[in-house]
């Protein structure tokens, strides 16, 4: 009889042991604003500008390296300049989002963010690997946004 | 006892399962296309692989007129044509995305959730209902300003009798395609040229 007694005592030990030891003593709905960057981090990092300001042609090559890279297109606005795609790869599928926005007289800015593994991509390699796409599709040179 | 009996259940069953998985993966005599998204690491999500240009090859299709508009009447007739509703249409940029519910039910998998249910006394989830959708860009040929390019993107999410999302995958079928292109073809009474 008496091993039948300990066990919701080890278990509760066990359970609280898990707890801890994820840390994740937290409540879920924080990640409504979570981010391990800072904004400005961010965005330095997701954006990039092209010397045009051929918003239309900017936002089709979009569609098109998006397209190349695996994603399905599943909106797109011209006039709002958003396009926004699924990689669908089972275990790595990713959603994406670009916008397109003239800067001023002379360039168009760029910001794309992705996630993928149910976390945002906060690696800058991984856009940068988006931009070396895109500026060859466009035959323009990707800035850093100064 | 009884936990290790159970643990031992699922082990096998576990074990049952992804070999049927992998069977029937390496069974679909499928391309390399889809083996190399399996070996696609997270941190390539980004990058153009080997196949992207195969996959454009096959997804891309050129149509000598520059009437976009007819050509989008046309994708969204033969969308029509197949079952799926127009999910989103933008006609500045060309882009069209379609989809569909439909069953997902595969005599193959219903008959391993039979033996399974029979030889373990367990109930293992099976595929049960699909959304298909088609992703279709139609833009000016960037060598041809005379030509339209239509380039369209097959996919689906497939959930299981749990209700949990059991794939997501981009159908990579050679034939859907050229399917495709060929009803749109008559449709538009063009030829279509390959790239």
């Amino acid at each position: 009889m008496t091993k039948y007694i300990n066990i919701p005592f080890i278990s509760v030990i066990f359970i609280s042991f898990l707890v801890t030891s994820c840390g994740a003593v937290r409540d879920s709905r924080e990640a409504l604003f979570e981010s391990d960057s800072s904004a400005v981090e961010l965005r330095s990092y997701q954006s990039r500008v092209f010397d045009t300001t051929d918003k239309k042609k900017v936002v089709k090559t979009v569609i098109a390296t998006m397209q190349d890279l695996g994603f399905v297109i599943g909106d797109a606005d011209l006039e709002i300049g958003v396009v926004s795609g699924s990689k669908y790869a089972d275990e790595h599928s990713a959603q994406m989002t670009v916008t397109v926005r003239v800067r001023n007289a002379t360039q168009t800015l760029v910001r794309a963010n992705v996630q993928q593994h149910l976390e945002s991509v906060e690696d800058p390699a991984i856009y940068q690997d988006f931009y070396v796409a895109l500026g060859k599709a466009m035959f323009l040179t990707a800035h850093n946004v100064d | 006892m009884h936990i290790i009996r159970q643990a031992s259940k699922f082990l096998l069953i576990f074990l049952f399962c992804s070999n049927s998985a992998w069977s029937g993966m390496s069974g679909g005599g499928d391309t390399g296309a889809s083996d190399a998204i399996e070996e696609m690491e997270a941190a390539d999500v980004l990058k153009l692989t080997a196949d992207s240009m195969a996959l454009r090859q096959m997804q891309t299709r050129k149509y000598s007129t520059r009437d976009d508009t007819r050509v989008i009447q046309a994708v969204v007739g033969l969308l029509q044509d197949d079952g799926f509703t127009i999910q989103e249409l933008e006609a500045d940029l060309g882009v069209v995305l379609g989809s569909k519910n439909r069953e997902a039910i595969e005599a193959g998998q219903v008959a391993a959730a039979v033996l399974v249910g029979v030889v373990f006394g367990v109930a293992i989830p099976i595929d049960k209902y699909q959304l298909m959708s088609a992703s279709i860009v139609i833009s000016e040929a960037p060598s041809d300003s005379n030509s339209t390019i239509v380039r369209v993107t097959f996919s689906r999410l497939v959930w299981n009798t749990d209700n949990d999302l059991s794939k997501a995958e981009r159908l990579e079928e050679p034939e859907m395609y050229q399917l495709f292109f060929s009803k749109l073809s008559k449709s538009l009474f063009l030829t279509e040229n390959q790239l």
